[in-house]
């Protein structure tokens, strides 16, 4: 099975990415869960949901399979000051503690899932480590 | 044991309970081996034949730490599991003794700088012998393992003894490596 890209990136208004090793489809996030569930439907699978931060922004990434060989990344940008997604948790239902490693380490909140809390760390732990702006113990001292 | 470590002046009947107790406790230091991390395989390799802590009493880690007398943190301690490490500790009967295995668990080591690691066990636990190494050599923990038996032949529990920790040279000093083996030597079969 091969998934035709470029359409289903139009169909959710966005664009095709071939920058990278795998394509990858980057849509804005009002788009993510239709983008996830089409694909679904097509018989796609994921493998890992993860986020990049970039400073200004942090992308949400997720890789999904749709055969053995053939890899896409799903992409959506978040702005640092909103980072809300819908979760991909009713397409895909192993998403949960992917979803909730990417809340604990990054912050970004998924609209939708069953039970976000902090998965690695305990609970009370202040801030997202994995976040560029977050300070080790050090650096607070540092400055 | 109250009595015998709540009383105030040694008399003859208790310093006598005392070295009894003292010799017994030296030779059946049990582990509690509450393995974080990579050197509590080095640990492992001091029950192999080549170590065989059974020689000297000390060859059997318990399951649960009511039974033991020593607890061994071969690793860091995450601030997630430092509840835990605490729990532990204090299931454990008195007298007890911790030992600080690894860089890790001396001051965090690697880890040091990480958001999810305490620096090192003693910011948890009381800490009696600090065996430095990444990982520990075997013959290292041994040598902290035969220090701290001599501490425990050697300190009455009469009264409230205050614990000074001990720390094995990280250097790995000739004198003490001649220790260990002399030690190995003296009992070894094969
Ligand atoms: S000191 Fe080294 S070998 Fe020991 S637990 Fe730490 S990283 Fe692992």
């Amino acid at each position: 099975m091969t998934v035709d890209l470029e359409a289903v990136a139009a169909a959710h208004s966005g664009r095709v990415d071939r920058e990278g090793l795998d394509p990858a489809i980057v849509v804005p996030r009002e788009t993510w869960r239709q983008l996830a569930q089409a694909l679904s439907e097509a018989g796609v699978w994921f493998s890992d949901l993860t986020c990049v931060d970039r400073g200004e922004t942090v992308e949400v990434v997720a890789q999904v399979c749709a055969s053995a060989s053939e890899q896409i990344t799903l992409k959506t940008v978040l702005p640092n000051r909103d980072l809300t997604v819908d979760s991909l948790w009713p397409v895909w239902p192993g998403m949960d503690w992917l979803e909730r490693e990417a809340y604990d380490m990054f912050g970004v909140s998924f609209v939708g899932h069953p039970d976000l809390t902090r998965i690695l760390m305990f609970d009370g732990f202040e801030g997202y480590p994995l976040r560029k702006s977050f300070l080790l113990e050090t650096e607070e001292k540092a400055s | 044991m109250g009595l015998i470590e709540n009383a105030e002046r040694p008399n003859f009947i208790l310093t006598t309970i005392d070295t009894l107790l003292r010799w017994g406790r030296s030779h059946s230091l049990w582990w509690c081996n509450a393995g974080s991390a990579c050197c509590s395989l080095e640990f492992a390799a001091m029950g192999g034949a080549r170590y065989d802590m059974d020689r000297i009493g000390s060859g059997l880690v318990r399951a649960s730490p009511r039974q033991s007398d020593v607890l061994l943190i071969p690793g860091p301690i995450t601030k997630k599991m430092a509840p835990i490490f605490v729990r532990v500790y204090n299931q454990m009967p008195d007298p007890k003794w911790v030992i600080a295995m690894g860089s890790c668990a001396i001051s965090g080591g690697a880890f040091r700088e990480s958001y999810s690691m305490t620096r090192g066990a003693d910011t948890v636990l009381p800490v009696d012998v600090y065996v430095p190494g990444c990982p520990v050599r075997p013959e290292a923990l041994f040598y902290g393992l035969l220090k701290l038996r001599a501490r425990v032949r050697g300190t009455s529990n009469i009264g409230l003894a205050h614990r000074e920790p001990i720390y094995v040279p990280p250097d790995l000093p000739p004198e003490w490596e001649a220790e260990v083996r002399e030690f190995l030597g003296e009992h070894e079969a094969c």
